[in-house]
């Protein structure tokens, strides 16, 4: 069935329904493909679609789904998520406040990159990991084993709501990743190198970033073989635009999703108070600004409004949170465009999209040259932030600073520190800029195909690492 | 859907691969429905239902595997083409293929027809029970978001040797993520959760879930400074679950082992922990959640002794890596994963055998030490090394638990293991799955903020 057609069915299923009812089609296609020491260790096709059900009754939220596209299922699967709002009513202290007024998509929004890539051969999405594994294998002589994935998820989405959105569009998301392990004397050290975007190859692989991720895989995979611990305390640091992307997702930005807010993050009542230095502007977009290709581009979010850009902090400022329409209306704000659903079973949350720190004027060189002792930061492993604010970060690649130069590469680095307080201390960004999250996602009770970055920033920072 | 049905689609599929040309194929199936009733700002958020059946089918074509999974049971015929497309694109591989069908125990109690039965409504009052039990505990307590939720499954696995196999389960759950809330302070996140098979005394587990939540979440406030040094560290069982024991299962890992990406490669039979450590996995124990009688390939599950008086004495395998080092008696049913992906090994019931330290006696032995409650951070496998951040970190101080914070920890697991100082008597049930003790561990690097 098309697309077009679905969201006519959707719109008979609504007829002569009463209050808001949301009807949100969602067809994911997943095809991925891991290549490890020569062998396929994954070639699959994952399809998964249905629909999911959304009503407001008696001031509270009833959800269900189904994976039938037939009009006599969904009839039955809005009968159940009304029930089930009816059930929970008594029980919901405070009713939630009738949707203001949106900015609701219609029509049905072309995206040509989407077809090209599908229509890639599976063998030659195949050849592709299965060549980069070779490749990486052959780097060194050090390099013990190697890892390559391709995956893309196909997403077809329509969706329809009682107040007028009336939408269907389709997007893809293309990833691909290099693994390393290198060896010596016993000893093994691994990098890792990642890639999503949303389009097509062409954006996937501009730059020959193909060729690039093998060689400094392998690369950083032998040169960590003799790298030594750091010492723990705390230290400036220049974060490259992969951590910065890291550090304003997970702990800024959960911290400002308003129902986050609600329940009382640290963002709570500091709405135009000074969180960081002047030089700091974080904005969350629907939109892939400055650059093509972040992966967490949308024209619409799950609740038919269209996406936007937000600024969150504005030179230091906290302005903005981010929002759904039910948060938008307690807040007497205007919806973000920040309602996001990993699949048709599942609700929309307040997620992020695209999280960047607005770029500088300072190079790089000339930020390292006013280092007398410190790290250069790049390539996050994983990270998470506390309700605190205070942050986790693994980094892959820490240089050490001496007097203003770049030195040698140290292992197992981990920073820590409270972000509102770190972005105080942000004293040069750079002019460089690059989205930067890799092929990551954000968790919060279901995925979401997120992307972060910005400038390189220096900043201070708890350094995790050894005690004598 | 009911098993007869499931199982006929299933035969259909297996059917319509050997009419394509399959050498060998296998199907896994998930019929699930339930309820669940989520939480957001200390409030119900949404209640909802919901009910799906979904398919995975594996096939083989001269070694080369394919795989493609859906949730329409009306297009299994395009599923099977996905499967045999892929196969056909990849590469052969010698090791690839399905086991024989074994004979299988049932494990009693997985089935409660009063959970199965659970209406929405019941699950609500079961809920808002939950987010009453932490506001009247303590209204610090602040719920970010949380869940209640009820569900019943069947789970079926066919495969074209004439492996049959079927089983039905029931689940009830509970968690809580959040912090305390003061004015002008903001506490840690805490997690909180209990699960179980049966309806029956849920309740009560509710009613303890809410106290934990709100004690854990409060005690947290007010946070000191901690200090940097090098010596001991005492893991709460939370800790010794996710850090500790999670971590060695990853490196125990047959598939990362033959990679040549795996710390204890060429230590089996070797001495790698200290001898009072057994590490030991229970997947059949009777009531147990996530407890069942065979694994994602069809093969019976059975306990498994990892780790004896520090040794490695046995790894597990799913049906490839037994055959990947020709292992006599094949797969010891560690086939780990969903009807949504392939089969890998995973061991899901693993803990460390308490020791005979009481907890008073190990927390006198750790004076001025750090408590992790949590960990958060890395944990490479392929080396061992860790760092990140204690989270729930307290201070032994004179006997007794003072909060502290920004705390970092670093070193390597396996040196961890070797430089076990205690394990406690005492041990805490976590999330009605398993039973974990406290660890007293020396050699940790740890940096104050």
């Amino acid at each position: 069935m098309q697309l077009s057609e679905m969201r006519k069915v959707l719109g008979e299923a609504l007829a002569g329904q009463d209050g808001f009812v949301e009807l949100r089609w969602a067809a994911k296609t997943s095809r991925g493909f891991l290549v490890e020491k020569g062998k396929v260790e994954q070639a699959t096709v994952k399809r998964r679609a249905g629909v999911g059900v959304r009503v407001l009754e008696d001031g509270t939220w009833g959800f269900s789904s189904t994976g039938s596209r037939e009009l006599v299922d969904l009839r039955a699967a809005i009968e159940r998520a009304r029930a089930a709002a009816r059930a929970s009513a008594a029980r919901r202290r405070s009713k939630v406040p009738e949707l203001g007024s949106a900015r609701l998509a219609r029509g049905d929004l072309e995206n040509q990159d989407a077809a090209r890539v599908a229509a890639i051969p599976i063998e030659e999405k195949l050849e592709l990991a299965r060549a980069a594994e070779a490749e990486t294998r052959a780097a060194s002589t050090s390099i013990r084993s190697a890892a390559c994935g391709y995956n893309e998820i196909d997403e077809e989405k329509a969706i329809v709501t009682s107040d007028g959105a009336d939408v269907s569009f389709r997007i893809l998301r293309p990833e691909f990743r290099v693994q390393a392990v290198a060896e010596k004397a016993g000893r093994l050290a691994a990098a890792n190198e990642s890639v999503g975007v949303t389009g097509d190859w062409d954006c996937l692989f501009s730059g020959d970033r193909r060729g690039r991720m093998i060689q400094d895989a392998a690369r950083y995979a032998v040169e960590l073989l003799d790298a030594g611990s750091p010492q723990g305390g705390r230290s400036t640091v220049i974060l490259a635009p992969s951590i910065v992307g890291l550090l304003v997702h997970e702990a800024i930005g959960h911290t400002v999703e308003a129902d986050f807010v609600q329940s009382g993050s640290v963002a709570r009542g500091r709405l135009r108070s000074r969180v960081g230095s002047d030089l700091v502007t974080l904005c969350d977009s629907g939109f892939s600004e400055h650059l093509a290709g972040a992966g967490g581009s949308l024209p619409v979010d799950d609740e038919g409004v269209l996406t936007e850009k937000t600024v969150i902090i504005r030179n230091g400022i906290l302005e903005s949170y981010l929002h759904n329409r039910e948060s938008a209306a307690a807040f007497g704000v205007a919806p973000t465009g920040n309602a996001r659903a990993w699949d048709f079973s599942d609700q929309p949350l307040i997620r992020m999209r695209n999280t960047f720190l607005e770029p500088g004027d300072q190079d790089l060189a000339e930020m390292i040259a006013g280092v007398e002792e410190g790290y250069l930061l790049d390539g996050p492993k994983n990270g998470q932030a506390d309700a605190t604010g205070e942050f986790m970060f693994a980094v892959q690649n820490a240089w050490r600073i001496r007097h203003g130069k770049l030195a040698e590469l140290v292992r197992g680095v981990t920073i820590s520190g409270v972000a509102f307080q770190v972005m105080q201390t942000v004293d040069a960004v750079s002019r460089e800029f690059r989205w930067d999250l890799g092929s990551g996602y954000c968790g919060k009770g279901q995925p979401a195909k997120v992307d972060a970055g910005g400038p390189y920033v220096r900043c201070e920072v708890l350094l995790g690492g050894t005690q004598d | 859907m009911d098993q007869h049905r499931l199982f006929d689609l299933c035969d259909r599929v297996l059917q319509r691969a050997a009419a394509l040309g399959a050498d060998e194929a296998e199907i896994a199936a998930l019929h699930a429905g339930g309820g669940e009733v989520s939480f957001e700002k200390n409030d119900l958020n949404v209640a909802l239902t919901d009910e799906e059946t979904s398919f995975g089918l594996r096939l083989y074509r001269g070694g080369r595997q394919g795989f493609a999974t859906s949730n329409d049971p009306e297009r299994l015929d395009e599923l099977v083409a996905d499967a045999f497309a892929l196969a056909g694109a990849s590469i052969a591989d010698p090791l690839q293929g399905l086991p024989e069908p074994r004979a299988l125990e049932p494990v009693a109690d997985l089935h409660d027809p009063a959970l199965a039965e659970l209406e929405i409504g019941a699950l609500t009052e079961l809920a808002a029970t939950l987010l009453e039990g932490v506001r009247s505990r303590d209204p610090r307590a602040s719920i970010d978001s949380g869940s209640c939720s009820a569900s019943s499954s069947l789970r079926v696995i066919a495969n074209s040797k004439g492996l049959r196999a079927a089983e039905s389960s029931t689940g009830i759950g509970c968690s809580l993520f959040g912090m305390a809330v003061t004015e002008g302070q903001v506490g840690s996140f805490v997690v909180e959760g209990r699960s179980a098979r049966r309806l029956a005394g849920f309740r009560e587990e509710i009613e303890a879930c809410a106290a934990r939540f709100a004690d854990k979440a409060v005690a947290l406030l007010d946070p000191g400074r901690g200090r940097s040094y090098r010596g001991r560290v005492l893991l709460a069982p939370e800790a010794t679950a996710s850090f500790l024991t999670g971590n060695l299962l990853a490196m125990l890992s047959p598939a990362a082992i033959r990679k040549g990406k795996s710390p204890v490669r060429g230590e089996e039979g070797e001495e790698i922990a200290a001898r009072l450590v057994e590490l030991i996995d229970r997947p059949r124990e009777a009531g147990r959640p996530g407890a069942s009688a065979f694994d994602r390939e069809g093969m019976p599950k059975a306990d498994l002794v990892l780790l004896r008086e520090g040794r490695l004495v046995a790894l597990p395998y799913d049906h490839y890596e037994a055959r990947a080092v020709a292992r006599p008696g094949g797969s010891t049913g560690h086939a780990g994963g969903g009807v949504g992906s392939t089969p890998l090994v995973a061991v899901g019931h693993a803990s460390l055998k308490p020791g005979g330290s009481p907890l008073a006696e190990i927390m006198a032995e750790a004076e001025g030490a750090v408590v992790v409650s949590r960990f958060s951070g890395s944990t490479n496998a392929v080396t061992g090394e860790f760092s990140g951040v204690v989270k729930g970190g307290f201070l032994v101080d004179q006997g007794q638990l003072r909060p502290i914070t920004e705390i970092l920890i670093a070193g390597n697991l396996l040196e961890l293991y070797r430089s076990v100082l205690a394990l406690s008597i005492e041990t805490e049930r976590l999330h009605g799955r398993l039973d974990h003790p406290w660890v007293l561990l020396d050699g940790v690097s740890v940096t104050a903020g």
